[in-house]
């Protein structure tokens, strides 16, 4: 865990309100993700999670309200985000012609990871991808692509990892595996911001959750979300 | 602070396509190959419409109404057609990005931390070369119009016309990656809009002042007619369009990086949308911006029906499905009323039979999910009986407004008789039953395979067949008017029994469905 010298705010979000031009979802929003915190975002079908996460990364404009990455106005094209922090890929965005270690070796050398090749090695592994490594995305199965997405947001390295729901289809021994191999990253000192609906990734790998019910948001600890999430 | 990575992602896919086999590559090529092709074979049957609509607006040999009104020669409107189609291509860039990548390199790509002007020149190239495409294929048609209507006919001015059409292609695509970049898409979107209106109010103006006497726009459009058919004209306007384009070829460039990663992602959903559109010769893949789904009011018109009919009233007034046909009516109207010898029965008919087609595909875009999902029904508790009584009375409701705006037109320059309304009344009635069991055909339309398709057809003949197959539903949007093509072209003899019969024909699916 990052010491009080070192911790710095990587996120932060203040009054921030989302929604479409014709209708407000939630707000205002105030968050702040520092070096090495957990944050998960929790709430019913429709209450604006994957918008929050949208609107933190600027690709849906929010109604009002400010987001910043390292104290500058956020900007997911910036170099500094581009470096620093690792956003899930959308589900289904593959190169139909790149198989699923070409897919990991792209990003590894796009973020200049030294010893690349061991690197992709160790993620087929993790993943259990090692068998279909030579295979393209369209012969994988809706579980294994999923695995290759988190594979490659995992291979780079990153300070921050945003994660959109990625407990889904995966089966309970590689959730487990993930959420100790994520709640390690932490103690590396890496921040995770996670929209879930599995109360295990709570309760193993983040502190706390925001819970999205209503016009506002509602900080929970991990344990309170775990419940809630229960109900 | 350390800078972008020199790594290019396009390498990896470079290795893998190298070591595809010939036939893979081949293939590669040949969708290129096929995209040219369907220009040309476009360009070949759009140039015959237009020589054959020149023909009908023209209507030489064929008896036309005397209107007061009917002031200017076809050639003025292609004037005005110049400034138009520039302003298209242009709105079209800022619609299609232009600067574009697709989803997977949107995902992968662009989170990198390599320089994305690496990145980004291949689409930087394809958008220039896009616009420059753009231009060279609408002003071929301008010209050829221009060429057709004049009787004139010279290889350099062709050069530099196309010349002068590719540079403004090139620079509009350029100056809308500007804009894109700076993220002014939809502000230059509305300027465009604004420019088009513009256009056409200048267009009403100087045909009013021509109407009430004022010699000066008369002349001025006769000698701008002239100066076009001069080879300089054409250098000056090239070297005009070449002067604007670098420079916007130079800060496109410039501002490349700099383009936001949301904005070359949306460019890539609308190009892939387009592309699947045109494939497919169906637009169901292109999505309506959001701000248009909704407008004030619309609710409250709603109200009050039952849900089966409010949810199809809705989806057709939201979506503006109406304005296609309203906007056609309403231009042709303007056509007939200004230009000479236009109101002939030979462009009304055709202008008729081109209304239905719009029409019809109108109408199956407004019935299209109800009409391909039943489950929507059952979601509701209405019985698909119902639904389909729904849908069919809406489509015959908006077909019988739109068709009483342009029977109002038709009256209203004198192109009807009196003495046989009851016949046109009745034909209009079949029309609009016809067009509502077409519209609901093609919206059941299955998505089909183009090559397949093509590739059954062994020979010229049975290509034909192949395309009448095709466009079956709409012939019969375009047939369920057979009455109204009668009373246009003969508007005071009596319909013969053997139309009547073709319009029951066309218009008994959609009265089997109301009677239930």
């Amino acid at each position: 865990m990052a010491t009080e010298s070192e911790t710095r705010t990587h996120l932060e979000a203040r009054g921030l309100v989302i929604g479409y031009p014709e209708r407000t979802i939630c707000g205002p929003l105030n968050l702040k993700i520092g070096t090495g915190d957990g944050l998960g975002i929790i709430g019913s079908n429709g209450s604006g999670k994957s918008t929050l996460l949208a609107t933190l990364l600027g690709r849906t404009p929010a109604q009002s309200g400010e987001t910043a990455f390292r104290g500058l106005p956020l900007d997911e094209d910036s170099l500094d985000f581009r470096r620093n922090v690792a956003v899930q890929v959308s589900d289904g965005a593959f190169f139909e012609e790149l198989s699923v270690a070409e897919h990991l070796e792209m990003v590894a050398r796009g973020h200049s990871v030294p010893g690349w090749e061991k690197k992709v090695q160790n993620e087929l592994e993790f993943f259990e991808l090692t068998t279909v490594a030579g295979h393209l995305p369209g012969d994988l199965s809706s579980g294994q692509r999923r695995k290759l997405l988190l594979a490659a947001t995992l291979i780079r390295p990153a300070e921050l990892l945003i994660l959109d729901e990625p407990e889904q289809r995966l089966d309970l021994r590689i959730r487990q595996q993930f959420y100790e191999r994520l709640a390690g990253l932490r103690r590396e000192a890496v921040s995770i911001l996670a929209v879930t609906h599995d109360p295990a990734m709570l309760r193993l790998c983040l502190d706390q959750a925001l819970l999205l019910d209503g016009d506002t948001g509602e900080y929970l600890e991990s344990e309170r979300g775990a419940q809630w999430l229960e109900r | 602070m350390p800078s972008a990575t020199s790594y290019d992602p396009r390498e990896i896919l470079r290795r893998v396509r190298s070591a595809r086999s010939f036939s893979e590559r081949f293939d590669s090529f040949s969708d290129i190959y096929v995209w040219v092709l369907a220009a040309i074979v476009a360009l070949t049957y759009l140039a015959s419409a237009l020589y054959g609509t020149i023909f009908v607006l023209l209507g030489e040999g064929v008896p036309h109404l005397e209107l007061a009104s009917a002031r200017w020669s076809l050639d003025a409107v292609v004037l005005f057609l110049l400034p138009v189609l520039l302003l298209l291509v242009f709105r079209l860039m800022l619609y299609l990005g232009p600067n574009a990548v697709g989803p997977q390199q949107a995902d992968w790509w662009l989170p990198l931390p390599a320089d994305r002007r690496v990145l980004l020149l291949p689409a930087w190239r394809r958008a220039l070369g896009l616009g420059a495409a753009a231009g060279i294929f609408l002003g071929l048609l301008w010209v050829l119009a221009l060429f057709a209507l004049t009787g004139t006919w010279s290889p350099p001015l062709l050069l530099w016309a196309v010349g002068f059409f590719a540079l403004a292609g090139l620079g509009s695509a350029a100056a809308a990656g500007v804009l894109q970049g700076a993220g002014r898409q939809q502000a230059a979107r509305r300027f465009c809009s604004a420019g088009l209106r513009v256009l056409a109010a200048s267009y009403v103006l100087l045909w009013a002042s021509q109407l009430f006497g004022m010699g000066a726009a008369d002349a001025g459009l006769v000698a701008w007619q002239q100066s076009l058919l001069e080879v300089g004209l054409w250098m000056i306007l090239c070297s005009g369009a070449l002067a604007a384009a670098v420079p916007c070829i130079l800060w496109s460039s410039r501002r490349l990086a700099g383009t936001p990663g949301a904005a070359l992602r949306e460019g890539g959903l609308r190009q892939q949308q387009l592309a699947g559109a045109i494939m497919q010769a169906d637009a169901r893949g292109v999505q309506l911006d959001a701000g248009r789904r909704r407008n004030r009011g619309s609710g409250r018109l709603a109200r009050g029906l039952p849900v089966a009919l409010a949810v199809i009233v809705l989806r057709c007034v939201r979506g503006g499905y109406w304005k296609p046909a309203l906007g056609f009516s309403a231009a042709i109207l303007v056509l007939l009323l200004s230009v000479r010898a236009a109101a002939n029965p030979l462009a009304l008919a055709g202008a008729l039979a081109i209304l239905l087609v719009v029409l019809g595909t109108s109408l199956a875009e407004v019935l299209r999910p109800t009409a391909t999902q039943p489950e929507l029904g059952l979601m509701i508790g209405v019985a698909r009986s119902q639904m389909e009584r729904a849908m069919t009375v809406v489509a015959v409701g908006l077909s019988l407004a739109v068709l009483g705006f342009w029977s109002l037109g038709l009256w209203g320059i004198g192109a009807l008789a009196e003495a046989t309304w009851w016949a046109w009344a009745a034909a209009m009635l079949f029309a609009a039953l016809g067009l509502a069991s077409a519209g609901l055909a093609h919206a059941r339309r299955a998505e089909r395979d183009w090559e397949e398709i093509f590739a059954g057809a062994a020979n010229e003949m049975s290509l034909a067949a192949v395309l009448i197959q095709q466009a079956w539903t709409l012939l019969r949007a375009a047939a369920s008017g057979a009455a109204l093509y009668v009373l246009i072209l003969a508007p005071t003899a009596a319909v013969p029994w053997g139309i009547w019969a073709v319009c029951l024909l066309s218009a008994a699916p959609s009265l089997k469905k109301i009677a239930g």
